[in-house]
């Protein structure tokens, strides 16, 4: 198990040094094909490809339709845009013939937002040659003799400039709200919870191989069940907190060395070895809950698969997989309370710099809960055997 | 023939005879469900405030609307006030505040001179991708305000035409009204996709057809090494194992299929059906090679949370990582969702 642990450690060793320094972000990679050989189209794409307030870049490619299919599909380009036949004539005279913009269809967050950006430039697009048209149509009525395309090409160039500039419009200011985490911050966290409780996962043989004729002899000895139980459950704590710290000193320094930026650390400079040992709290409360559920699934051929459920289902809700912030009201309440939500917010607290009795309490709540339910389950089906 | 179906038979018993495998199976589709709930109800990867300063009617009104009234994955909750949207920006319940004062004068001003005195103010809770990338959606609902003052102050230079009835009614005669860019999938028809809340969900199911198959070549070392199964005779003794693995991957695979229903986002059945027998094989062979590879119970789990971290990270599930090509190729729940992408 400890191997495996360290061979993940590792893998992200290994992966953070072969990463980019910096802030450096691969670009966005977008196919085109179709009708790409027009010189409008290829001022276009430089265009956008410059287009980058948003620090997100985006890297152009005129490729062929098959060579773009397959790209997608392998996930080497986010999509592509197939530019047809008489677009660029369409949109001289008027006569629409749309671009088609070909995706994996529903991969997530970034093909939302592909599609959010893609339906505001659409929109502008669309106001702005509603305004050329207008401006040609006036030209044409009020002077024939008029030259109506160099007029409208003059409202083309302001309205270039208008969109160039439209960061101008905007009065930024950014508040750093105290209390809460960055958006890679809270990631962080929800992988870091994730994480250790998938890696509880590899804990089924210490349960499984567990002998049950001694849970029969030691009550009449007076040990009883919830003794037995906190004697199994202590060992299972060290190796998940000791577990747990390696993961979270490993994924500390690989969001240090790989040039992914978290404030929370870059700011702040959390040493990893107090951050690993802080998230101890977090453990406690996940080794007695994966506890209680190998107490519940005896037996190798289901455990894992439980504890594997558990782990995508409440680290789902809890906010583990997206920050808390992109659930619906009712999914963030819900997540909040779960053993997952109080072991989520101890690790946020802690890479926060605000760790909270409140939380710590919540978290130890769940474990004692999770152990005396063990302690029951395991008297329960001792009483039934007998 | 025969015995393999008396073999799935028997196999099949006793791992319907197991309550927490029974339990997970029927849980899943109503968490696809609950999942798809979620995802109807209001959420949003960026939540902004909007607070509408102007007249009723105004442009900022106009503007207002456009945010709130389009189908987004973004989410725009509208505020009275300026101090009512700062408590909620501090609370945590939104993200950023768009505050719209008088966006008809500085519009003109902006058409007018070019640049303009930051009409719009926005307070961001941190510097943020998602964020600014949030503003280019406001920047869109409030470009129609912006392009009738650049045209209008084009009209009054070039032409020397005033009457605001006379512009207005050659920029609404709209010719153009149908979208610019459509969508489409790979795979062909348009893409309306799930939606990013729903679209992990495949993946995740995934994974559990894959913890399915793990967890039964989990159990089967310990038969194994009890020789449960040397009396079968030698092909059958290797044989039993990876069926074993194959039917409780299949199980899974049958209330992962039924998830994908439940959560709407089942293809044409057919195909659906196919590519998951194919992936729950692909999953009894992976799991039944890292068997013989690893040998004992403890190697074996050890390598549980590695797979299942590796699928998670390099499936693409949430995001799709390049690079990694020989490690994807050996996690069965990639290839699966490649394969979908043709469904």
């Amino acid at each position: 198990m400890f191997a495996f642990t360290l061979l993940l450690a590792l893998c992200a060793a290994l992966a953070a040094a072969a990463a980019p320094r910096g802030n450096a972000r691969e670009p966005v990679r977008i196919g085109v094909t179709g009708n790409t050989g027009d010189r409008y189209i290829r001022t276009g794409l430089e265009l956008l490809g410059g287009f980058d307030t948003s620090r997100y870049s985006l890297a152009f490619e005129i490729m062929e339709e098959d060579e773009a299919g397959a790209a997608v599909r392998r996930g080497e380009i986010a999509g592509y845009l197939r530019v047809p036949e008489g677009f660029v004539e369409g949109l001289l005279d008027g006569s629409r013939v749309p671009l088609t913009f070909v995706s994996a269809g529903g991969a997530g967050i970034s093909a939302d937002l592909t599609k959010e950006i893609a339906s505001a430039v659409s929109g502008i697009l669309l106001e702005t040659e509603n305004a050329m048209y207008g401006v040609q149509r006036y030209s044409y009525d009020t002077d024939p003799s008029r030259d109506w395309y160099a007029e409208s090409m003059i409202l083309f160039d302001r309205y270039v400039s208008a969109v160039l500039d439209r960061s101008e419009l905007f009065g930024v200011e950014t508040v750093g709200v105290t209390g809460s985490l960055s958006l890679a911050g809270s990631l962080f966290c929800g992988i870091l919870t994730a994480l250790m409780m998938i890696w509880c996962m590899g804990a089924a043989p210490y349960f499984t191989r567990r002998s049950r004729s001694l849970g029969e002899i030691l009550p009449p000895l007076g040990v009883s069940d919830l003794a037995q139980t906190v004697c199994e459950y202590v060992p299972f704590l060290i190796m998940t907190a000791a577990g747990a710290a390696f993961i979270a000193a490993a994924a500390l320094v690989f969001a240090g060395r790989s040039g992914l930026y978290i404030p929370e650390i870059a700011e702040r400079g959390a040493g990893a070895a107090a951050f690993a040992g802080s998230v101890i709290p977090a453990a406690l409360v996940i080794s007695a809950m994966s506890f209680f559920l190998y107490e519940a699934a005896r037996g190798a051929s289901s455990g894992p698969l439980l504890q594997f459920f558990n782990a995508a289902a409440e680290g789902f809700a809890a906010g583990c997989f997206y920050p808390a912030s992109f659930l619906p009201g009712a999914v963030r309440a819900f997540g909040s309370v779960l053993p997952a939500g109080a072991a989520l917010r101890c690790v946020c607290g802690i890479l926060n710099g605000s760790p909270s009795a409140k939380d710590a309490a919540a978290a130890a709540a769940w474990a004692a809960l999770f152990i005396a339910l063990s302690a029951l389950m395991r008297r329960i089906r001792r009483e039934g055997s007998l | 023939m025969r015995s393999v179906l008396l073999w799935c038979a028997l196999l099949m018993k006793r791992l319907l005879k197991r309550p927490a495998y029974i339990a997970v199976l029927a849980a899943v589709p109503i968490a696809a469900l609950a999942l798809s709930w979620a995802s109807s109800a209001g959420s949003g990867i960026v939540t902004a405030g909007l607070v509408a300063k102007g007249s009723a009617g105004g442009a900022e009104e106009r503007a207002a609307r456009r945010l709130t009234e389009a189908g987004s994955a973004m989410r725009i909750l509208t505020f009275d006030g300026e101090e009512e949207a700062s408590a909620a920006l501090r609370s945590g319940e939104i993200e950023a505040v768009w505050i719209l004062g008088d966006l008809e004068g500085t519009l003109r001003a902006a058409a007018r001179s070019g640049t303009a005195e930051h009409p719009i103010k926005v307070v961001e809770r941190e510097d943020d991708p998602l964020l600014a990338l949030s503003r280019e959606k406001l920047y869109a609902a409030i470009f129609p305000e912006l392009s009738y003052e650049i045209y209008a102050d084009l009209m009054e230079d070039r032409f020397g035409e005033t009457d605001g009835s006379v512009l207005r009614s050659y920029y609404d005669t709209r010719i153009v009204t149908s979208r610019i860019i459509e969508f489409e999938s790979v795979s062909g028809g348009e893409d309306t996709g799930p939606g990013y809340m729903l679209s992990p969900l495949r993946g995740l199911l995934s994974l559990i057809v894959l913890a399915a198959a793990l967890s039964s070549a989990l159990y089967s070392i310990g038969e194994v090494r009890r020789g449960a199964f040397v009396w079968a005779g030698r092909p059958a003794m290797y044989a039993i194992p990876l069926l074993s693995h194959f039917l409780a991957a299949l199980g899974a695979g049958a209330a992962s299929l039924t998830a994908l229903a439940a959560g709407g986002v089942l293809g044409n059945v057919l195909a659906e059906i196919a590519c998951m027998t194919v992936f729950c094989a692909l999953c009894a062979v992976f799991c039944e090679a890292l068997r013989l590879v690893l040998g004992t119970e403890e190697r074996f789990a050890a390598a549980i949370p590695a797979a299942i971290i590796l699928s998670l990270a390099l499936a693409p599930i949430f995001v799709d990582i390049r690079g990694f090509a020989p490690v994807k190729a050996l996690l069965p729940p990639y290839w699966y969702l490649i394969w979908t992408r043709f469904i």
